[in-house]
């Protein structure tokens, strides 16, 4: 492998991943409201139109100190998007961009090589199309009853030149 | 395979290097274009009039393995190719442009190209797009290497011979030894 000079990236949700805390019950849903973008700087960066990338890894982090409920694994799903409109998903993650993952708050490498989509006709970013999962209200205090959190998905990769607006 | 060939023992040697930079997504969007060298030539070396040079061997790699530039080849574009010409006549040294779709070391060449111009330049142009593979993610910029064993010939009566050939009406022609 030559020695690569390109741009690592770590993108990250900012919102739209969510669950209701429940003293009430055992476990919570994961909610997906709508597609979330995985940003940068708390905007939406794209991939030059055109451009390939690699996925070097992803993740999806809990607040506080919540854990996975027993519908285990936790799955989502990555899709890409470009500035047009057009989108799809990632097929060469997972099952059609669908992973498991096997324990949240945890960091996992794929390096996988992403190239630019085949029906994209411009700039393009990833976003999660997907999510199943349970977060156990094992242990939770009592004073985050009834508050919705935010749950995090992580994806970390490098690019040639650098992401745009 | 070599072609048995003697030139003066007085030839002088000379190895030449050009360095051709191919940048992602400067020149042509997504790939990696060495089209801005391709159209401003590089001297491999200035000519001595009354001269017959020799370009005798050639050695071509980039500085990524060579599978990696074999699969970047879009070959619905153009192979790889370097072009030689002279500044003077600014006519092809070859007929054709020379692919190239491997790494070569020590390529036989086996050329003569003759100087009666004062000031003259050999110089030569690299013509390559190459896609963006996995192994290429990352690499801003590709760099080509051409290295040229040239033989510069001056002993003056083998390039009399060389230039008028049919002053000696062939029977004197000796281009294999001196």
């Amino acid at each position: 492998m030559p020695t690569q000079e390109g741009i690592t990236n770590w993108l990250v949700s900012a919102d739209g991943i969510t669950f209701t805390v429940d003293t009430a019950l055992d476990e919570v849903a994961i909610a997906l409201a709508g597609t979330p973008d995985l940003e940068l700087n708390g905007a939406t960066k794209y991939i030059n139109e055109g451009e390939n990338c690699i996925v070097e890894g992803f993740a999806l982090t809990f607040p506080y100190q919540f854990g996975q409920g027993t519908l285990s694994p936790l799955r989502f799903q990555i899709g890409w998007r470009d500035s047009g409109g057009n989108n799809g998903a990632v097929t060469e993650l997972g099952d059609t961009g669908r992973i498991n993952i096997p324990d949240p708050n945890y960091w996992y490498d794929t390096f996988t090589y992403v190239p630019y989509p085949a029906t994209a006709a411009a700039k393009w970013h990833f976003e999660i199309t997907g999510i199943i999962g349970r977060v156990s209200m094992f242990n939770c205090p009592a004073g985050l009853d009834e508050e919705e959190l935010d749950i995090r998905a992580h994806l970390k990769i490098r690019t040639t030149t650098g992401l745009i607006a | 395979m070599s072609i048995p060939i003697t030139i003066p023992v007085t030839a002088r040697p000379t190895i030449t290097a050009n360095i051709f930079a191919g940048p992602y997504n400067t020149t042509t969007a997504n790939r990696y274009d060495f089209t801005a060298d391709a159209s401003s030539p590089q001297t491999v070396l200035t000519m001595v009039q009354n001269t017959v040079y020799l370009i005798e061997r050639a050695c071509f790699s980039l500085d990524v393995p060579e599978g990696d530039f074999q699969r970047a080849i879009d070959s619905a574009i153009s192979v790889p190719r370097i072009y030689f010409r002279t500044t003077k006549t600014n006519q092809l040294i070859f007929p054709r442009p020379q692919p190239f779709i491997n790494y070569v070391d020590n390529l036989e060449l086996m050329k003569f190209v003759p100087c009666d111009q004062k000031d003259d330049q050999l110089q030569v142009s690299f013509e390559c797009i190459l896609f963006q593979t996995p192994a290429l993610v990352g690499i801003t910029s590709l760099n080509a290497y051409l290295q040229l064993n040239i033989y510069e010939i001056q002993a003056t009566d083998w390039v009399k011979y060389w230039n008028s050939p049919k002053n000696a009406q062939g029977k004197d022609l000796n281009l294999r030894g001196y």
